[in-house]
């Protein structure tokens, strides 16, 4: 495979793919004239709020909405034993555990108990946001404490109090994965580096936009109109459908313009669940627009890991063999999406690297948290932490240069396409190019002269490198390896593309966007296949289920949308293409596969004198059908709707071995950091990052994406941490305590790329909205770089009181060298 | 958080006793308003103190576990929207030449978002409310 470089603004050999093109979006987003969940006004729309939980874990004693009654404005209100009744507990994706009942989870506090500070317990309608505020700060609640768990640590201890009582344990799910022979790796490895626990801390991408739900109920048709900026609508209807047995096919899911998701508002059919059910109740729209603290509580963190026994088998000329942990991943009160990252870790099994062994016990650990969802880099950009750190440990440890220690172990060029440890295809990249290239962007020499220079100053410089991959494209067979009897397999997305009645173009597709520009890139994409102008496309904004756009894995989520997204909206195109040329060939007296569509026009091949323009198609097909012969008007509506169906098998259960991702982007990141020695401040001195997303679509759109993820990636590791005090609350429960990074915050980030394209794909393109939380493994790193071997950076979180600490040495004793 | 204050007040320390559960006496209390006994014998009441961010109602249930001449444990829960707080005082009395010496220790817990936005701010607002409402019980005494 050859693998080319190139610059970001470098175009295609198409007119538009390829090319930078501004985004459609921006206009109206910088003239204010988007419109997001709260914008939409509605006739006589009342709004929800939520009553929650101030206990991590308590028995509800008492409920009384009386003074709420008498709060003007009050419509009335939603009991969890309401709740319950009208509804059938939310579909789990583990099944129970042996011997025990499965985890119930509700819209409302269930069986009486919460389990997290923030679980709502009632919902309260009134005809103005403050009075329902103010009718449910009325709302009486009595609770009996009960003790809470909040280290998933102690959660699996056995005197440890059960959160769940009818699963009768902590561990939501258990399993292990052993690929390889680990245990003779580490017998006969020259070297064996061990860290007794590593811990990957829980923070969020805290989208701008925090979610808004507004249920509309028809009780003439009895159907729901959902309007809410669902990143998942397919599975939102589908769980909503069977938790309030209602046909899937009359609830309608609208989303327009959504400011930001990462993941995270997956978990929104919670919520539209009780306003739902509200609305139904009330006989009115209702609205519920959540607030800063209310997202921190419950809008989804990303999962907490600890990495246990952790081992790495390294030879004396640097070559790694292999490496086993034990996992406790902490989902927090119920799992909702997981434990599906018990198993979408596995995407990158082998990270960078050319493992050949690797054991990991995994258990997905209930503790009296909120519940995680995922979150930008979901389950892998934990696990690809721990090998990177492990990677860079080991080079500190045995006296290797990290990045010739780095270049030996990646997957070399001439490998692609390469199979892990568990079977899984990385398709193409080059990996020692990105890195090269990204010690480029930092002066790789000049900062490691630079180090020597600060030496003694009281600052201290340190080099890190960051090497992670963004997978795209699900297999969700791998829901499988959670639960065997799950009808999981594969992966589709749709796509609608349709010739209006005057001849211009309107395209539809089925992944929702929240800021990735899909207007934009599906309008480049529809446009060289039409030949038509970027311009000339409209790009339907947002989603909705009633336009038949939709298949049942529609969304935005795992980095997917340049190849599930782009290929539908490809096989859309066709078919109209293909509609337009029957048309054409009818009316023109030419054999369809000879017409050929060009600057609006549908022309017989190699002949200018007949042509016709698209609205001349449109008019005959819409208006004059009877001019077609029958056959080609029977045949032709000029709608082109079609899916893309991800090429995949089904993997081997027993072993957990199969392919589970169609592609692999690449992020190599690098930095260089100074830290004050006095305070433990660390400030990014320089910070390069070079994407290999293989065949660009539009490269400014990359570029954005890339920047994006570094700065949620750089606030993680600095300043984002949803901490929990023993009690289970917490303690960054809005932008007061939790400091997401602003401008002020970030570094100036420079940025190349590699092209490699996939041999998978339907341009060569990858998904890489992620980003794979390279930021956190090359902050860790640099740190660590400027610690020297005096103290160990064994935690993802980095504020600088933990620096201190690394400077004094702490957890130095955590690592061993055999 | 651990909490801890003293004052003196002309009351003894039975008489001091003797005002838990006595809720036409607590009336008079300045931050305290709607104060009834539920079945169980709790006082409920409206506490509102001062603060700098101005008053805060709380919806308080105020449990005597013990209340003797020598001091008195009682344990508090008050809520106010999504926040909560729990606060358990012990208060010893010692006898002065004129009245008793009041002595109090409270462990406060912080629930909901109060525990976020307030975790910098508590101890000094909690402390001030408490003290302000012990002593103006206790010159009911």
């Amino acid at each position: 495979m050859s693998t080319t470089t190139q610059t970001s603004t470098e175009t295609g050999t198409r007119a538009w793919t390829g090319r930078a093109m501004p985004r459609k979006e921006d206009d109206r987003l910088l003239r204010a004239e988007g419109e997001f969940g709260d914008d939409t006004p509605i006739h006589r729309l009342g709004h929800v709020f939520f009553v929650r939980s101030p206990y991590a874990h308590a028995r509800i004693t008492g409920i009384d909405v009386s003074a709420a009654t008498r709060v003007p404005g009050y419509l009335g209100c939603l009991l969890p034993e309401e709740a319950a009744s009208l509804t059938e507990p939310f579909m789990e994706i583990q099944g129970p555990p042996e011997g025990a009942e499965p985890e119930v989870d509700r819209c409302l506090a269930g069986g009486g108990v919460v389990r997290f500070v923030g679980e709502p317990v009632v919902a309260v309608a009134a005809d103005s946001r403050e009075a329902a505020r103010d009718a449910a700060a009325a709302v009486a609640v009595d609770y009996e404490p009960l003790r809470p768990v909040v280290d998933a640590r102690d959660a699996v201890t056995p005197d440890a109090p059960v959160i769940h009582a009818q699963t009768k344990t902590n561990v939501a799910w258990e399993g292990l994965y052993d690929w390889g022979d680990v245990e003779f790796a580490l017998e006969h490895a020259d070297h064996v580096i061990s860290v007794d626990e590593l811990h990957f801390h829980r923070f969020s991408s805290t989208p701008l936009e925090c979610m808004v739900v507004t249920a509309q109920y028809d009780p003439g048709t009895d159907f729901f109109h959902i309007t809410g900026g669902c990143a998942m609508p397919q599975i939102t209807t589908l769980m909503m459908a069977s938790a309030m047995r209602h046909p899937a096919e009359r609830i309608r899911i609208v989303s327009k313009d959504i400011g930001g998701s990462f993941g995270v508002k997956i978990g929104m059919y919670v919520p539209a669940t009780a306003v739902a059910l509200l609305a139904r109740k009330l006989r009115r729209p209702l609205r519920w627009t959540e607030t800063r603290t209310e997202h921190h509580y419950m809008g989804g963190h990303g999962n907490e890991r600890w990495f246990r026994d952790v081992k790495l088998a390294v030879q004396d000329d640097g070559t790694v063999l292999g490496l086993t942990y034990e996992a406790l991943d902490d989902v927090g009160a119920y799992t909702r999406y997981e434990p599906l990252g018990a198993a979408i870790w596995t995407q990158v099994a082998n990270a960078a690297y050319q493992l050949k062994h690797l054991k990991v016990r995994y258990r997905s650990v209930y503790t009296n948290k909120g519940p995680v969802h995922p979150n930008r880099g979901y389950s892998r950009l934990q696990h690809m932490w721990v090998v990177e750190r492990m990677m860079d440990i080991a080079a500190h440890k045995l006296g290797f240069d990290p990045v010739g220690f780095r270049l030996k172990n990646y997957v070399q060029p001439n490998q692609y396409p390469y199979t892990t440890v568990n079977g899984c295809v990385y398709d193409s990249g080059d990996l020692p190019l990105s890195l090269r290239k990204a010690l480029d962007l930092i002066d790789y020499e000049d900062a490691r002269r630079l180090q020597e220079r600060a030496r003694g100053t009281g600052k201290r410089i340190g080099i890190g490198i960051g090497s992670t991959l963004d997978s795209g494209t699900n297999n969700f067979a791998q829901a499988r390896l959670i639960n065997p009897h799950l009808p999981f397999a594969g992966n589709t997305e749709g796509g609608l593309v349709r010739l209006g009645a005057d001849g211009t173009v309107y395209a539809v597709t089925g992944g929702v966007a929240f800021g990735q520009g899909h207007e934009t890139t599906v309008a480049q994409v529809v446009a060289d296949l039409l030949g038509l102008t970027y311009d000339d496309i409209t790009v339907h904004r947002g989603g909705d289920s009633a336009l038949s756009a939709q298949t049942g894995f529609s969304g935005s989520y795992a980095s997917q949308f340049a190849v599930t997204g782009i290929g539908a909206i490809i096989n859309a195109t066709r078919k109209l293409s293909h509609e337009i040329q029957l048309v054409a060939g009818a009316v023109l007296g030419a054999a369809p596969e000879d017409i050929v569509l060009e600057g609006g026009l549908a022309k017989v091949r190699d002949d200018a004198e007949r042509a016709l323009p698209f609205d001349a198609i449109a008019g005959i097909v819409h208006f004059a059908p009877g001019s077609l012969p029958p056959e080609v008007a029977d045949e032709v509506g000029l709608v082109g709707r079609a899916v893309y169906r991800a090429p995949f098998e089904l993997p081997d259960l027993e072993e957990k071995f199969g392919n589970l991702t169609l592609t692999y982007a690449t992020q190599i990141h690098a930095c260089v950091l100074e830290i004050d020695e006095e305070t433990g401040q660390t400030a990014i001195l320089r910070y390069g990052m070079v994407d290999d997303c293989g065949t660009p679509i539009n490269p400014m759109v990359i570029e954005g994406q890339v920047h994006g993820a570094t700065a949620h990636g750089i606030s993680a590791a600095l300043f984002e941490h949803f901490g929990y005090d023993a009690d289970g609350q917490l303690t960054a429960a809005n932008f007061y305590d939790y400091h997401a990074a602003t401008a002020y915050d970030m570094p100036s980030l420079r940025y190349d790329n590699v092209v490699s394209p996939s041999p998978f794909t339907p341009i060569g393109a990858k998904g890489m909205g992620e980003g794979g939380g390279a930021p956190l493994h090359a902050i860790c790193a640099a740190i660590q770089d400027a610690v020297g071997d005096h103290g160990m950076i064994l935690d993802s979180y980095n504020p600088p009181e933990h620096v201190l600490r690394a400077l004094r040495g702490a957890d130095a004793e955590k690592v061993k060298v055999d | 958080m651990r909490l801890t204050g003293e004052f003196t007040t002309a009351g003894s320390g039975a008489a001091l006793a003797a005002l838990a559960g006595r809720t036409d006496e607590l009336k008079a209390v300045a931050t305290l308003d709607e104060v009834t006994t539920d079945a169980d014998g709790a006082v409920r009441a409206l506490f509102t103190p001062a603060t700098p961010f101005g008053p805060l109602p709380l919806r308080t249930r105020i449990r005597t576990e013990r209340a003797d001449a020598s001091g008195a444990v009682l344990a508090v829960h008050a809520v106010r929207a999504q926040h909560a707080v729990d606060v358990r005082i012990e208060l010893a009395f010692t006898a002065g030449e004129s009245g008793s010496r009041v002595t109090w220790s409270a462990e406060l817990a912080l629930r909901g978002p109060a525990a976020s936005v307030g975790q910098r701010v508590a101890r000094e607002v909690a402390n001030r409310a408490i003290a302000e409402v012990l002593r103006g019980a206790a010159a009911l005494a």
